[in-house]
């Protein structure tokens, strides 16, 4: 096939032209997880919301897999979804239960499947999967340029006397590719204890975090969002520690998952 | 060569003799003991023919030897550093004819004016390096020989304690999972990663600067509980003062924060609890005191194997792996799952993928400080940032007696 100078000339001008559209838009270029979708589900009054953001400018046809982990995924229910175009879609849904070799089962997770049945996303459900339960949120879902507030709460570990907890918490917050500064607003509930050496090791730097001992309960955590397109996820560091004269325990909590979700996109309750 | 052929074939044949006749006499020789000794010096005569064993691994050691500038202080005990490089420390200078000996064999040099020494054609192993020097306190330091060119002194790979590896990967259960307090067993789904885990945990073990004792690996069938525990019996009995094992896991796992929760590996033929494992250990004659043991785990809930808790019909006080000595780099907390995701054309296990990208590829960026030794705190912080940068729920955990635990060494 050859191709001649007014098609060549053609091509060049389509591909400048989507070159400066996406440098104006802020788009990231294709990445290996691009196709995967943002998600987040709580549970609220008894019932599931789930929320899905779709930062395509297709309709997106989705299936919705409730179902737990153990020893591999086990799906109770599914349900299928349309998310329009540049939209974070709104759903609810009944706790679903199911019967399993232990007895009742409740699903904690809820697996996102594409057309293809790929797995495109997966949420733990806030409230019901057990690794949620070390953080409260004022709302998931927030306007690029609000604040995001996070509560985190300590468990109550029935340990010896020996033990001390430790809290330390990352000063700094990442959001897609960008990084900005998170602030420990204010004690949340419970008595405050600031620790001046929390058992990091000598690779991490004590100034790089806020840290917290023993007596602490809850924090409230202010992250000034900025002003982006598309959806992205607030993500920090949390590092719990439980010490005894034997050794530490080092737990990498995760954040919250807070989305944080720009003007272009459309918030749509169903 | 035609002699040796000749002996070979003669010996050979009074050998036969020897299993027909009590006696029987040929050319000059009696012939008539035992059989056996024949079988050896056969076997023997082979070896040399045939050069199947090859040469007997040797390395070297290389570095400078600096004493202490003021030698009325150094007569009085001062004493001599032995270093890998040139640069001269504050306070000392070059050492010459200073004798440098490896004792047990006849490996010897005499520094020059620079205080170099270079041994060379030393057998690999744990060995006692010796300076003497008339005006000098004798200077003694143990290290291990590797295999190939001479190792610098201060190289943190010729410190004593090498890794010992049991790698495991279980892809499919050989049957359902029967799981304490359930009534019925489960049918564990096939896991992707295993297999593609265990060629990548090796490729990082064999790879030519690595610091290795011996490793062993156990795939699905061969996965079994005998065979895990076989394993860890063998390469605890080869372990020297300092060594350090290394327990290699991908699969599926059970656990979850509930303290009463039954924590395990699944293996091909049955569960391995914590405290089985734990208990295993002891008694295969291991010494916390002079062998640390580090368990890394790629599979759901596996944090539960660092949280001490174990099921409470079995011993309610025991703390399984929460003791000294112990470490585990878990891949997830214990109550969330650990993904298996899609790297290039492979799929592996996200945590294994991270850990032996950061202990051998990208510059081995799991080293934070460079020293040749890898412990289980710069690898966790290494996997947890790539956790975070692929937007991963799931985070490593770490047990451990101290920040130190080193899983990997290199030269």
């Amino acid at each position: 096939m050859t191709m001649t100078f007014r098609t060549s000339i053609a091509l060049v001008v389509i591909t400048l032209i989507l070159c400066i559209s996406t440098a104006l838009a802020g788009a990231k270029l294709p990445g290996r997880r691009d196709h995967y979708f943002h998600a987040v589900a709580w549970v609220y009054q008894g019932r599931v919301t789930l929320a899905i953001a779709n930062t395509s400018s297709s309709h997106e046809e989705l299936t919705t897999a409730f179902g737990y982990y153990l020893l591999g995924q086990r799906i109770i229910d599914e349900f299928s979804v349309t998310v329009p175009p540049k939209t974070i879609l709104i759903t609810t849904y009944p706790v679903i239960r199911g019967d399993s070799p232990r007895g009742y089962v409740t699903a904690d997770t809820i697996f996102i499947h594409d057309e293809n049945d790929q797995q495109i996303g997966m949420t733990q459900i806030i409230g019901i999967h057990p690794a949620t339960t070390h953080y409260q949120v004022d709302r998931y879902l927030v306007p690029a340029g609000e604040e995001a507030i996070a509560y985190l709460e300590t468990p109550d570990p029935e340990l010896g006397i020996d033990a001390k907890i430790y809290l330390s918490i990352g000063k700094t917050y990442r959001l897609g590719d960008r990084m900005g500064k998170l602030v420990v607003d204010k004690v949340h509930r419970g008595g405050l204890e600031r620790a001046t050496k929390p058992p990091l090791s000598d690779l991490e730097d004590p100034k790089d975090f806020h840290n917290y001992s023993y007596g602490w309960r809850g924090l409230a955590i202010k992250i000034h969002t900025p002003k982006i397109r598309g959806v992205e996820r607030i993500d920090f560091d949390i590092e719990k520690f439980i010490s005894t004269p034997e050794g530490t325990a080092r737990h990498g909590l995760s954040a919250p998952p807070i989305l944080v979700y720009g003007p272009d996109m459309i918030l749509m309750e169903e | 060569m035609e002699i040796k052929l000749r002996i070979l074939i003669e010996i050979f044949l009074r050998m036969v003799c020897a299993n027909r006749h009590k006696s029987i006499r040929m050319g000059e020789i009696q012939v008539g003991k035992s059989k056996w000794v024949l079988l050896a010096v056969l076997l023997g005569m082979m070896v040399m023919m045939t050069g199947c064993f090859g040469p007997t691994p040797k390395g070297g050691i290389e570095g400078f030897v600096f004493a202490p500038t003021d030698d009325a202080v150094s007569r009085g005990g001062e004493p001599l550093l032995v270093k890998g490089l040139v640069e001269v420390p504050a306070g000392y200078r070059p050492l010459k004819d200073a004798i440098v000996t490896v004792k047990g064999t006849f490996s010897r040099d005499i520094t020059d004016g620079s205080g170099h020494f270079l041994l060379d054609g030393i057998t690999v192993g744990h060995k006692e390096l010796t300076v003497t020097h008339p005006n000098y306190q004798p200077y003694s330091q143990e290290i291990h020989v590797y295999e190939g060119r001479p190792t610098k002194i201060d190289s943190p790979g010729i410190k004593l304690g090498i890794g010992y590896y049991l790698l495991i990967g279980v892809s499919n259960p050989e049957h359902s999972i029967y799981i304490p307090g359930c009534e019925n067993g489960w049918t564990a789904p096939e896991l992707q990663g295993p297999a593609r885990d265990l060629d990548a945990m090796e490729y990082a073990l064999t790879q030519h600067d690595t610091c290795v004792g011996k490793y062993s690996t156990r795939l699905d069938d061969d996965a079994t509980v005998a065979n895990v525990l076989n394993d860890i019996r063998y390469l605890i009995s080869l372990m020297k003062d300092n060594d350090y094992l290394v327990i290699y896991f991908s699969g599926h796992g059970i656990g979850g924060e509930d303290k009463w929760r039954f924590d395990a590996i699944v293996l091909h033929d049955g569960l391995l609890a914590d405290y089985e494992l734990e208990e295993a250990l002891t008694n295969s004659g291991l010494d916390r005191r002079k062998n640390k043991v580090t368990l890394i785990i790629d599979a759901c809930h596996s944090g539960s194997f660092a949280d001490g808790n174990i099921w409470r019909l079995r011993a309610p006080t025991s703390k399984a792996f929460m003791k000294w000595g112990y470490t585990v780099l878990a891949s997830s907390n214990p109550n969330q799952e650990s993904e298996e995701d899609l790297y290039g054309t492979s799929t592996y296990g996200a945590f294994t993928y991270h850990l032996v990208r950061g202990l051998v590829g990208d510059g081995r960026k799991a080293d934070r400080n460079s020293d040749g030794a890898i412990t289980a705190q710069e690898a966790r912080l290494h996997i947890n940032e790539q956790m975070i940068r692929e937007g991963r729920d799931q985070r490593a955990e770490l047990w451990s007696s101290g920040n130190d635990t080193v899983i990997f060494k290199y030269r």
